[in-house]
């Protein structure tokens, strides 16, 4: 069967299987690695992408389900909050072996500026880092916040 | 000035040179990798009998299968069969007898991976059900069956896979005399690693036959020798390619699928690649040690220990890999960072039919932990003496002997540790108990080994080359996330003069890369931290002599180091370096507990950690904060 959704900005077409997962269409059929496998039931939140601006883990969405719609991940490159939390990431050190890190950046991408850090870890209950201990995801998400509200 | 700018980059919040590749995405995990056209696809068929005789494989259906290429069965393993990094008592594929319920006992090799799994469902197994030993006591019973029909480990028992016995001084005596005697039972569970990444990997023969495997793993070359054993092939004609290591803890320092992809590589002459899911990286892989802990302590009326009789039994699940270390580990660590002089240590691991087990952060030294310092506060109890005090009141100096007789030659930096995190917990006070909520606070004063001890001959080798603007060093470290590709990056810039980014790390493939053992152990920044440096120092002054980096010829300078660890001794009778080195921390926990429920909720950890010298102070307190939470977990909820 044929799908068709805006992934990142691109309009892409794929003849998938019946009972492929967005996940496995983003990772098999447009070679869009960053978003990761990390247990297929949704319960890790490396798969987390965007859907039309919602948070989703796309290891439980079928492809056929997102026909039409826009989905943004990690490789995004216009999405100015993902942009601006990666760079918060990569100073703040927060992660390890990076395998949670998209899903991770792309829910932290979509915390409140100004959130407290209860409320980011509260935010981030779906997205598990077994290496970092949270500490500096926690900083990497205000380090982010902060330097939204001095570029005004 | 002058010494600051020798130090270059070291010591600074210097970023991860992975980091770029990490945040954005693009970093290459080996489920990640593109395979070509040709790759063909491999599922495991698993025991899911936990002790039993397999009389036949019936692969009729699975091989009818649309897109199925072959079925492969123990009879194309062709070498022992067997891996294990101590003992090699675990199968490849099982020829007959079955130990676990995650015993592999077929692949199925298809043209997608949909077909290899959905095949390796229809792969028939006839196997004769035997009842199994699922605890370590009954284990060791006379009339218990062998685990292991094939292997023996100890020549007492035949489930036995180590045990050991250590005497000092006048136990007996010391209990006699004792104002306080503690006895205390602790049991610990089975915990699974659960790095983020499950296990994945692809394997292809050259023109030649030579087999490349692309895969995460903590010791490629411990993974290459059990393969090349294990299947028949000559080291030489093996090669590991290491991709993004998606965390390990541990668990990827025994095999998981990297001889079962060499081995469908090889036997169909093919690109082959295995994905495993979650539930089956969970069985894939070995568990943390349940330990079994009878801890008597004895104290004198001031508090201080005169004596410790403890019996630790282990069960080491149904194959061994380092259990045999991990026994020896936590006798070294069961005394805790204390002057005991008289101990009487017994311990023993033993296989059953329940899941392996393996290296996992601590190695047999949380479990042991968890009782001495229960056994501690206590103590403090039982003497109404303030937790700390009791503690720094037996302090081990340097030099200075632990319980099991282990010698130390370096400094010991637990009363700093113990004064620091002291005053910073008590700047805040915990909040008065109500009728609902009772708040508590908690102290514990921790040890933990350096280097792979036991007489181990642990070394790393690196070779720099260097050039006039950059320089490339190559050292098979694992980077499993705790960023020392990075710390080996400052380590060679700044004894070379060059910033971080000039310097190329190359640790991934074992062609390039010469052994540095695994990332294990606390062990990378000392083992191939030191081998980098003293490479580069010898670059440095071949340099010299040349006339400096500007007077290098177009090819550069090569140069080649090896830091082996000081030498250390089995654990045996008698005082004797057992563990090269010891880093050590004092960490104290505020908690509130639902005095209805029982749920404990932990408010705040302070734990101050004696760290040497710090190479990156941000992947010094990752790995800090990280550690923490997950001993959190062990702790409260795993």
């Amino acid at each position: 069967m044929n799908v068709s959704l805006h992934v990142n900005d691109d309009l892409v077409s794929r003849e998938i299987e019946p009972g492929t997962t967005l996940l496995e269409m983003l990772r098999s059929e447009c070679q869009l690695t960053g978003t990761k496998d990390g247990c297929g039931v949704g319960e890790c939140g490396a798969c987390t992408v965007l859907l039309d601006d919602q948070l989703v883990t796309s290891c439980l969405i079928l492809a056929v389900e997102v026909q039409g719609r826009r989905v943004t991940t990690i490789e995004s490159r216009s999405d100015e909050r993902i942009e601006r939390m990666r760079a918060a990431f990569l100073e703040a050190g927060a992660f390890q072996c990076g395998f949670c890190t998209p899903g991770m950046i792309i829910a932290a991408s979509r915390i409140r500026s100004g959130a407290s850090p209860s409320a980011i870890r509260a935010a981030l209950v779906g997205n598990v880092c077994r290496c970092t201990g949270y500490t500096k995801i926690v900083q990497a998400v205000q380090r982010a916040h902060d330097r939204r509200k001095h570029n005004g | 000035m002058a010494k600051r700018a020798r130090l270059g980059s070291v010591g600074q919040r210097v970023q991860r040179t992975d980091g770029p590749a990490k945040v954005a995405g693009a970093a290459v995990y080996p489920q990640d990798l593109a395979v070509p056209r040709d790759c063909l696809h491999v599922a495991t068929v698993r025991a899911d009998v936990a002790c039993g005789t397999l009389t036949r494989i019936d692969a009729s259906h699975a091989l009818a299968c649309r897109g199925v290429r072959r079925v492969l069965t123990a009879a194309d393993v062709r070498g022992t069969n067997r891996f294990g990094l101590i003992h090699p008592d675990q199968p490849v594929l099982v020829e007959s007898h079955i130990c676990g319920a995650s015993d592999v006992v077929a692949l199925v090799v298809a043209d997608t991976e949909r077909a290899a799994r959905e095949a390796a469902r229809r792969v028939t197994l006839s196997i004769a059900p035997v009842v199994g030993l699922f605890d370590p006591s009954m284990a060791l019973r006379r009339d218990a069956p062998a685990v292991h029909a094939d292997h023996r480990a100890h020549v007492r028992h035949p489930n036995l896979v180590a045990e050991r016995l250590v005497r000092r001084g006048a136990v007996t005596r010391a209990f006699e005399r004792a104002a306080v005697v503690i006895v205390g039972d602790y049991n610990t569970g089975f915990v699974e690693h659960a790095f983020l990444a499950p296990e994945a990997g692809f394997a292809y023969p050259d023109a030649d036959g030579r087999l490349t495997i692309h895969v995460a793993t903590q010791w490629p070359e411990a993974d290459l020798r059990q393969a090349a054993a294990a299947l028949g092939e000559p080291r030489e004609r093996l090669r590991l390619v290491q991709e993004t290591i998606g965390g390990a803890f541990g668990g990827r320092e025994d095999v998981s699928l990297q001889i079962l992809l060499l081995l469908a590589a090889r036997e169909m002459a093919r690109p082959v690649r295995m994905v495993w899911d979650r539930a089956e990286s969970t069985r894939g892989h070995g568990k943390r040690h349940p330990f079994r802990i009878r801890h008597e302590l004895a104290a004198d009326r001031t508090g201080r220990l005169l004596a410790a009789r403890v019996d630790v039994l282990i069960d080491a699940g149904c194959y061994a890999s380092t259990s045999t270390q991990l026994l020896d580990n936590a006798l070294v660590h069961v005394c805790g960072p204390y002057d005991i002089s008289a101990v009487e240590l017994s311990g023993r691991a033993v296989y059953t039919n329940n899941p392996f087990t393996c290296a996992f952060r601590g190695f047999g030294a949380n479990q042991v932990a968890f009782a001495m310092e229960q056994q501690m506060s206590k103590l403090a109890h039982a003497l109404t003496l303030e937790p700390g005090e009791l503690r720094r009141r037996n302090y081990v100096r340097a030099p200075g002997t632990l319980g099991a007789g282990t010698t130390l030659a370096t400094s010991v930096g637990l009363p700093k540790t113990l004064t620091l995190a002291w005053q910073r917990a008590h700047a805040l006070e915990l909040p008065p108990t109500t009728g609902a909520v009772m708040f508590g606070r908690g102290l514990a004063s921790a040890m933990k080994n350096i280097g792979f001890g036991f007489g181990f001959d642990d070394h790393a080798t690196a070779v720099v080359h260097v050039m006039r603007d950059h320089a490339t060093v190559r050292v098979g470290a694992a980077e499993v996330g705790q960023g020392v590709a990075t710390v080996l990056a400052q380590i060679a810039g700044a004894t070379l003069g060059l910033s971080v980014d000039r310097v190329r790390v190359e640790w991934q493939d074992t062609d390039v890369a010469p052994d540095a053992g695994s990332s294990s152990a606390s062990r990378q920044t000392i083992a191939s931290g030191n081998a980098v440096l003293r490479a580069c120092e010898r670059a440095r002054k071949s340099m010299a002599a040349r006339g400096g980096l500007a007077a290098l010829p177009d090819h550069g300078i090569l140069a080649r180091a090896t830091f082996k660890f000081p030498k250390t001794r089995a654990l045996g009778v008698g005082r004797a370096r057992h563990v090269a080195l010891f880093g050590w921390s004092t960490c104290i926990v505020d908690v509130a507990v639902d005095v209805g429920t029982g749920q404990v909720s932990v408010m705040r950890v302070v734990n101050a950690v004696d760290a040497g010298r710090v190479i990156n102070p941000v992947q010094f307190e990752g790995q800090v904060e990280g550690g923490v939470v997950m001993g959190q977990g062990y702790a409260l909820q795993e």
